[in-house]
């Protein structure tokens, strides 16, 4: 059968006169075409991308080789049996409820699903990334998964535990999934916490962390997550910390701490919002800063704090 | 009395060397080739002293490229024995007729092409390295015990497999009976038959880019339409800065280009490199080396091809404008090798060649829109693919998952080399790649020039139990050093050289980690 230029294949589609068994040698790219609800049979093609658009079901004997990409089909409903592709993203699909029985894929996105409750009974997952991110109605992975690079089960509070013969060659997102422990198979993969890399105490035993062991962080995005662990509070009383002085900026309130350390220099801190993400930074300034406004200064590399005038601060 | 001669070429320079040792004196004497030249005399306190000078003298000029112009003449004393060892070198391969506690290996890339052996006596340790060809250098050194000089052997064996060494008796993707790389220098014409040692399909090691002085495993010669090359294979057609100082001038490149192949150079020429061809208004309007398809029948020998050899000086490799090369694809079906730099405008709409060992692809970013024209090709003799995968901020939009039919070990059945260089998206490969099936049939895995931190280093951890790998090159990388000590105990040769150090003011663990070649 003669294989159809993308663009050409693209218009075809899209009048609904492509024929049955169409095929097309590339990529597909009908990605936000709104008005598509529907697929010609057969469709066989290297990269399919329908993302954003009416589709509510895929043809029964789709083909496509590479990659599937369905992301924010909101009316999609399901997918054909035995569906096998290299990557299949159905992100924010949130009419999904199950995954077709037979599914072959290495990479699976099913992040947003969030009417997603169960994996098929059989099926292929493995070597690729799978990443079930709020899929908060998903109850357990399955027991079939023994192979992955990354997996991230962040924001699915009900899933408590993992595959027992699961391996992750990288990195496991856990924040605000349920899960309380890593199986024993587990305990020499990357945690990340929001897409920062953590160790198991902070992960799992917050409780244990205190003030000293995250002043004692260098990078400031794990120390963020520590305090966040800890808890504000516990860490500024366990830290001992007293203000030296507090105003407003973009941010919100902020303020300048300072923590005594024995046979040490002081750790002084400002503590900020940041006006873009809202999230709570720390950040360490040198001992002889007196107010917020000079350690702001300090951090934007002026000494003198007169001179820093920011035009607008993001 | 010792006497050497030696010469060079490469689009710069043709020039000569000779130095002469009479008694106390080290005689020199240089220019360019076909001029008489200057000397200098350098007078000693001994002969010693003399010999001594002479030695490092020779040795530097080995170290530049230069290569020895008569290799009937006897080389000096001390290099006589490695002379003998390098023609052992045609000795078939194996270590049964080796004495034991010998090793050799050999190198090449676009700037080295030489050889290191290093042999176990008792107390001492000999080695002996130069250029393939050439005699080389000897050191010997005595450890007083045999097993420190066991340990130094030992050490000195892992040093250079680490830095990519391939055993000659080693087999496999060793090119252990490679005519060239036992051929003499001068003789390197004589390997104009057969296939391409898969050692010289590796070019371009570092990020920092200098014209190609090598190319499968011969000097480069530049072309000049008044002085044309003889008995040469591997011609370079360029336009360069110093053309200005020259006294012929030969035209523009399309000129050249149009020169070259009109001569009869064109029909010997094994190696064929295109450089940069418009200095003025920086590499743009491609197209330019479509001439070579118009005149396909100039090149009836030609087996390895590189399309850009243009450093950041002339062009910054984002600007370097390339086009289709299915038509060079088609025009040279004998064609072995074929290397990029720069993919402004790259495209393969029809990718398939049946005889193809090598591909590589040297970029800034590359647009995955190549990537899987690469995949969805035709490539059954493919030994060695090289794509630098670069950066989204110029067009490597790659991500990992895109590289999932790669992965699956299907698309080139006679795959031993993959490398997956310069890429910002290491960390996420190496995540996947070791529970990869095309692991299995790799002999190189080569991650270098990218980002990699400690999330891709770990993750690497898990080709342990991968030992058909005989290397894995993770050069300029960010790994730390209590992670580069357990990624050396994998059971091949690790590269980690040229680590990386986030700035120590960067507390952001993903800022300031950057690959090698962007823009």
């Amino acid at each position: 059968m003669a294989s159809n230029s993308s663009s050409a294949a693209e218009e075809l589609i899209l009048s609904g006169k492509a024929p049955d068994g169409f095929q097309v040698d590339g990529k597909l790219n009908l990605a936000g075409k709104s008005k598509l609800k529907k697929l010609p049979a057969g469709l066989s093609c290297y990269e399919l991308n329908a993302s954003r658009t009416s589709l509510e079901s895929l043809p029964e004997n789709l083909s496509v080789e590479c990659a599937l990409e369905l992301e924010g089909c909101s009316n999609l409903k399901s997918l054909p049996a035995n569906l096998k592709v290299g990557t299949l993203n159905i992100a924010n699909c949130t009419s999904i409820t199950a995954l077709p029985e037979g599914l072959n894929v290495w990479f699976l996105n099913v992040s947003g699903c969030t009417r997603l409750t169960s994996f098929p009974r059989r099926a292929e997952i493995a070597r690729g990334n799978l990443n079930v991110n709020g899929c908060q109605a998903l109850l357990a992975l399955p027991d079939y998964l023994t192979e992955l690079g990354t997996l991230d089960i962040g924001n699915c509070p009900q899933l408590t535990s993992l595959p027992p013969r699961l391996h992750v060659s990288s990195w496991i997102e856990i924040a605000g999934s349920g899960l309380t422990e890593l199986p024993k198979q587990l305990q020499h993969v990357g945690i990340r916490w929001r897409g920062v890399l953590i160790d198991q105490i902070t992960a799992f035993s917050p409780d244990k962390l205190n003030a000293k062991t995250v002043l004692a962080e260098r990078n400031a995005e794990r120390r963020r997550v520590m305090i966040e662990r800890m808890g504000f509070e516990r860490f500024m009383g366990d830290a001992g910390a007293r203000q030296l002085d507090n105003d407003r900026d973009p941010g919100g309130p902020r303020s300048l701490l300072r923590v005594a350390m024995k046979g040490d220099e002081d750790i002084v801190c400002l503590s900020v919002n940041c006006p873009s993400t809202g999230r709570h930074y720390l950040l360490r300034v040198p001992p002889t800063m007196k107010t917020c406004r000079q350690a702001a200064a300090w951090i934007a590399g002026f000494d003198d704090e007169k001179l820093y005038k920011p035009i607008k601060e993001t | 009395m010792s006497f050497r001669e030696f010469e060079y070429a490469d689009g710069k320079s043709f020039k000569f060397w000779k130095i002469e040792l009479q008694d106390c004196d080290v005689v020199t004497q240089y220019g360019r080739i076909g001029s008489a030249g200057q000397e200098t005399r350098k007078n000693f306190a001994s002969p010693e002293k003399a010999q001594k000078e002479y030695d490092k003298l020779v040795a530097e000029k080995l170290g530049k490229g230069y290569f020895e112009k008569s290799t009937n003449a006897a080389p000096a004393a001390p290099a006589a024995a490695p002379s003998a060892a390098a023609k052992d070198a045609k000795a078939p391969a194996g270590n049964a007729g080796a004495p034991a506690g010998v090793r050799e290996f050999e190198y090449a890339d676009g700037k080295s092409f030489k050889f290191w052996k290093v042999e176990l006596k008792g107390t001492i340790v000999t080695t002996q390295y130069g250029r393939i060809g050439s005699a080389g250098q000897e050191t010997e050194k005595d450890f007083g015990t045999p097993e420190k000089a066991q340990k130094e052997y030992d050490k000195l064996v892992a040093e250079k497999l680490g830095k990519g060494y391939v055993e000659k008796s080693a087999g496999g993707a060793a090119p252990a009976n490679s005519a060239a790389s036992a051929a003499p220098a001068k003789g390197a014409a004589s390997s104009s038959s057969g296939e391409l040692s898969p050692m010289f399909f590796s070019t371009t090691r570092s990020g920092h880019f200098e014209p190609l002085s090598t190319f499968i495993g011969e000097r480069v010669t530049g072309f000049r339409a008044k002085k044309l090359p003889k008995g040469k294979s591997v011609v370079r057609v360029r336009v360069s800065y110093d053309d200005e100082y020259d006294d012929d001038d030969d035209g523009d490149f399309g000129e050249r280009l149009r020169a070259f192949l009109a001569s009869d150079a064109a029909l010997e020429t094994r190696g064929l490199i295109l450089g940069a061809y418009d200095l003025e208004g920086g590499c743009s309007g491609g197209g330019k080396y479509d001439e070579i398809v118009k005149c396909k029948d100039r090149l009836p020998n030609l087996k390895a091809l590189f399309l850009g050899d243009i450093v950041q000086e002339e062009c910054e490799i984002s600007w370097i404008h390339q086009s289709d090369v299915s038509g060079m694809l088609q025009a040279f079906p004998q064609l072995e090798m074929l290397r990029i730099r720069g993919v402004d405008g790259l495209a393969i709409s029809d990718p398939q060649h049946s005889r193809l060992r090598a591909l590589a692809i040297e970029s800034g970013g590359l647009p995955v829109s190549v990537i899987s024209q690469i995949f969805r090709g035709k490539f059954p003799e493919l030994e060695y693919l090289e794509l630098w995968l670069g950066t989204p901020d110029y067009n490597g939009d790659c991500r990992v998952n895109d590289l999932q039919p790669l992965l699956k070990g299907t698309l080139f059945p006679k795959l031993k080399y993959l490398g997956l260089r310069n890429a910002e998206i290491v960390d996420d490969i190496a995540a996947v790649i070791v529970t990869s099936p095309i692991v299995d049939q790799l002999e190189i895995l080569d991650l270098s020039l990218g980002n990699l931190s400690d999330v891709g280093g770990n993750a690497l951890l898990h080709l342990e139990s991968k030992t058909n790998l005989k290397r894995l090159d993770l050069h300029h990388h960010y790994i730390t050093k209590a992670l580069q000590k357990k990624l050396k105990q994998l059971p091949f040769p690790v590269d980690l050289n040229d680590a990386k150090v986030v700035g120590e003011d960067e507390d952001d663990e993903f800022a300031g980690r950057f690959i090698s070649v962007s823009e």
